[in-house]
């Protein structure tokens, strides 16, 4: 017997060939590409933050920004801002955890709400909800305020203008209110899904009532959830830049976002001075939300504990089943549908009258789209730059989760959340730092579509990385472990196991990011230029210009696509989770 | 009951005992960072030789260091100190990694089987022959055949194209081994493989698992906590506790002969009373030495006077009896619970402020409350100092 079966054949010469260390390899690629996005996301904040200490910058400037800082307008918008997101943001949690609770843990979940409406802000881009949203409610030429008036002249009541008008301080916070809710619910429903219901039920079974279970051991543990609601809710609020524009500057209402990017972009010379100026306060508030977070979450005493995916019998709701639904679905409508239908019929008119009329519905609208050069380009760099952008920004995602997740220590955690800087610190101020960082000397990248590039990259890596930790983590660390056993480098492991696996995860992730890049604002807003026109660029001309027809026909298309491009990855990821 | 474990089959695929296969570990260390900044100690010097063919069970009870062990042979976990050699190839040089996992002579069968459901069966077996570096990659030719006759030998040649997720549980475990061994590795490492497997059928995957072995030859390192899988498949069993070895024995050894508290606590259900030790009759020179405890002075040879002890008997080496008023021997006490657990009965008795387990053939008369005599043979009794 010269060979057995243990025995290979042509037997490796462990001895003759030693063992070449390629120059690249796959783990060194992964570390320059986390260490460009590092720098990436590190360079333009360290370089705002020295030249706001007058590191860089000439004194005539820092001065410019303090004076800024401490002008009383700064004290209006910074009040201004906090009142609106405040009292949305109270709202938002509330009927947030009203809605999450509902779907997660009572009878009247319904399924397709439970599932879409964390996605909604994906589905219908704020700008567009708000544009809708002025369309409906604007007192004059408000399709719902005609609508009311109508019926109301029926029964001799006579009105000329109102009832509703957008353009007001209820009108506002009723758009922040709408726009934050899906963030309280994504948080909240995430936390009760990772909630052991057991918690809940050994609650129930020794003795308490149903509230009681809520307040003395469902709340409690939900701290950490609650916690990254308001954090979540007060960063997004305060960065908002779309809606308030749109809503609120009509109504003489000023905001910091708004302000902050009115002073980068329509300003000339552009005022980044004064733009970093309020931008202080920004980061303020957010630093104070993290610190507020942080304890919260530190005091500790809330459960971690994983659900098991076991299902727990739903609490029976009785006659309160119903109108907690109608709530849900009238939410829905009042986010989604009714604004959409604003804009559908604005959109149909050739101009934007009170009186809608089926005899004038025209296509011109969206014909228009294509014919004029400005938005017909728009369109064209928006889906060109997001495809490259959500590309670029998945497989540096994709990569920076294997640097991440290989070795858990002090390096990679830090380097963790640095990545995750963009989300936290907001968009808004990610772009000013962009613009001072890169615009000038030494790059000189103003008006160029490589600083919307880079900006679309950093600004959505968090999400990128999000995305694709979630694709990994569906694969078992064992199924990676049981490639190097079998004797495959990290390269190969990762080609030929957690690609393949990874795929689908990947693949939703990168629609995901399509959509958010192609419905951008903030740093298109500031970034792009006629020159170098994007959609978030485009819908912000055409409102300026009081185009509003037009606006509506690319608030539509923007929706539909986006709509389509979100439904398909839903409809992929509860496909391809049945094969696998 | 496999065909493999005939020797007249071994012969007609070329089976035998390979000649490598030898695992040496020495000081083997191995820390983690916890998340509060300090240091927890898996592994504190761990010397270890399995010699070349045979079956090696790490045994433990969760924590102590038996999977960190294993996953330090092939190279998924890093030590701090120590040497690995595996196969007559050093792979860890005092604490220095010399081979990464994938360089390793090894082949691993994961608790999960961790079989890829993208690939076939045939593509999951011929991975190992189809990632290492080019110049060592055989041909195609070779790697069709070479797989085909391990699946042949396995008996799995009829699942060549299905998918993973249409294999039992035992098929599984057949692709995974073939997986392990199709490179010609002469190591396997088994890391807890049966652990979610129903009871009845992991009977069965154990007696196909120890056949294979033993046809196929090679050196197999095997992880448990259960101890009746330990004492089924392993020729040695290596107790752990606390990131360190205490006993290398057979089954025989570990049960009989436990070397430590720890090993007779973890292997069958023990009493464990503490005493002290003294001399009987306060004698230096005339008395033994016995350990004091409230069943009793056991006599020992361990110890030094007044050390504290514990005393460990079994619970089936103890018998129990009604007490009547004639009865001397053994020691009066109350039962206190009675338990049916299938062919004995597990009685907890009260004896002098001390309970005991005592596993009996189930007693009519043994009921909660009853007034009974239990005893043991003394010489099944050890004594551990503490």
């Amino acid at each position: 017997m010269s060979t057995t079966l243990l025995d290979r054949t042509p037997e490796p010469e462990l001895e003759s060939t030693p063992r070449k260390k390629p120059l690249l390899t796959f783990r060194g690629v992964c570390w320059i590409v986390m260490a460009i996005v590092v720098f990436l996301i590190l360079y333009p904040l360290v370089r705002t933050a020295l030249g706001m200490l007058g590191i860089g910058t000439d004194a005539a400037q820092l001065g410019q920004m303090w004076a800024t800082f401490w002008q009383r307008s700064t004290l209006t918008m910074t009040v201004n801002t906090v009142l609106a997101v405040g009292i949305a943001g109270i709202g938002a949690l509330a009927a947030g955890a009203l809605f999450a609770w509902a779907n997660e843990r009572t009878d009247a979940r319904l399924g397709f709400a439970a599932r879409s409406l964390p996605l909604i802000p994906m589905f219908i881009p704020s700008i567009a909800a708000a544009v809708g949203w002025v369309f409906l409610a604007s007192s004059n030429a408000g399709l719902l305020n005609v609508l009311i008036r109508n019926v109301l002249g029926t029964v001799g009541i006579e009105m000329t203008e109102g009832p509703l008008n957008i353009h007001s301080w209820p009108g506002l916070i009723f758009a922040y209110f709408l726009f934050l809710t899906p963030y309280a619910y994504l948080t909240i429903s995430s936390g009760l899904q990772s909630l052991d219901p057991a918690l809940e039920e050994a609650s129930r079974s020794s003795g308490a009532s149903a509230f009681t279970t809520f307040r003395r051991v469902t709340l409690p543990s939900l701290r950490p959830s609650l916690a990254a609601s308001v954090l979540l809710i007060a960063t997004m609020g305060f960065a908002l830049f779309s809606i308030p524009l749109v809503i609120g500057t009509p109504a003489g209402i000023d905001v910091l976002p708004v302000e902050i990017v009115h002073m980068v972009a329509h300003e000339y010379p552009s005022n980044k001075a004064g733009a970093l100026g309020l931008s202080i306060v920004v980061v303020a508030v957010v630093i104070l939300c993290w610190m507020l977070q942080r304890r919260l979450v530190r005091s500790g005493g809330h459960a971690t504990i994983s659900g098991r995916g076991a299902r727990s019998a739903a609490l029976q709701l009785g006659r309160w089943r119903w109108p907690v639904r109608i709530a849900m679905l009238g939410f829905m409508a009042l986010t989604a549908a009714l604004p959409l239908l604003g804009l559908i019929a604005v959109s149909l008119q050739s101009y934007w009258t009170a009186n809608f009329s089926f005899s004038s519905l025209t296509l011109s609208n969206y014909e228009s789209l294509f014919d004029n050069e400005l938005v017909w380009g728009g369109l064209q760099n928006s889906v060109v730059l997001a495809a490259i952008g959500a590309t670029a920004a998945i497989v540096a995602g994709a990569l920076i989760t294997m640097v991440v997740e290989s070795r858990r220590s002090k390096v990679t955690q830090t380097l963790d959340g640095i990545v995750k800087i963009p989300a936290t610190l907001t968009h808004i101020i990610i772009a000013v730092a962009f613009v001072v960082a890169f615009a000038g000397a030494p790059f000189y990248l103003v008006g160029t579509y490589a600083i919307l590039m880079l900006a679309y990259v950093v600004l959505y890596i968090p999400q990128a990385t999000f995305y694709s930790s979630a694709a990994y983590h569906q694969v078992g660390r064992q199924l990676t472990e049981a490639s190097a056993t079998s004797g495959a480098a990290a390269w190969t492991t990762f080609r030929r196991v957690l690609l393949p696996l990874m795929a689908p995860g990947l693949i939703a992730g990168w629609s995901l990011l399509f959509v958010l890049i192609t419905g951008d604002i903030t740093a298109s807003s500031m970034l792009a230029g006629t020159h170098t026109p994007v959609v978030g660029f485009v819908i912000l001309d055409l409102w300026t210009s009081g185009t509003y027809p037009r606006l509506a026909a690319l608030g539509v298309l923007m929706t539909v696509v986006a709509s389509i491009v979100v439904l398909t990855v839903m409809w992929l990821r509860d496909k391809l989770r049945l094969v696998l | 009951m496999s065909v493999l474990s005939t020797r007249s089959r071994s012969s007609e695929t070329g089976l035998g005992t390979p000649s490598g296969g030898m695992v040496e570990v020495t000081g083997l260390q191995m820390d983690y960072l916890d998340s509060k900044g300090g240091t927890f100690t898996a592994l504190a010097g761990v010397d270890l030789r399995i010699p070349s063919g045979e079956f090696w069970v790490l045994l433990g009870p969760s924590g102590c260091g038996k999977t960190t062990l294993l996953r330090c042979l092939a190279g998924l976990e890093k030590p701090v100190k120590g040497t690995v050699r595996i196969d007559s190839a050093v792979a860890v040089q005092d604490g220095r990694v010399l081979l990464e996992a994938q360089e390793r002579p090894v082949g691993m069968v994961f608790q999960s089987y961790a079989l890829w459901p993208h690939m076939t069966v045939f593509q999951n077996i011929a991975y190992p022959l189809t990632v290492g570096p080019r110049s060592r990659r055989p041909d195609r030719s070779y790697v069709e055949t070479r797989v085909v006759t391990v699946m042949e030998a396995m008996q799995i040649g009829h699942l060549r194209d299905r998918k993973i997720g249409e294999l039992s549980g035992g098929q599984q475990q057949r692709v995974a081994l073939a997986r392990a061994v199709v490179a010609g590795n002469k190591v396997v490492l088994f890391d807890e493989p049966l652990s979610n497997i129903d009871a009845k059928v992991r009977e069965q995957l154990r007696a196909e698992l120890k056949s294979m072995q033993k046809e196929f030859g090679f050196t197999a390192v095997y992880v448990t906590h259960d101890q009746a899988e330990a004492m089924d498949l392993a020729d040695k069993i290596v107790v752990l506790d606390h990131g360190k070895i205490v006993q290398v024995g057979d089954a025989r050894d570990i049960y009989y002969s436990p070397t430590t508290r720890h090993v007779a606590e973890f292997i069958g259900t023990s009493n464990l009373i503490s005493g002290t030790i003294e001399v009987e009759n306060h004698d230096e020179a005339m008395g033994r030495r016995v350990a004091s405890t409230a069943i009793g002075n056991i006599p020992t040879e361990v110890g030094n006077l007044d050390d504290d002890v514990i005393v460990s008997v079994r619970a089936h080496d103890w018998w129990l009896a009604p007490d009547s008023p004639s009865a001397t021997n053994g020691l009066a006490g109350e039962i206190t619970s009675a338990t049916l657990l299938g062919h004995y009965s597990d009685y907890v008795v009260e004896v002098d402020g001390v309970s005991v387990h005592v596993w009996a053939d189930d007693l009519p008369w043994a009921e909660v409350g009853a007034k009974v005599r239990v005893g043991f043979d003394q010489s099944k009794a050890r004594v551990f100092v503490k």
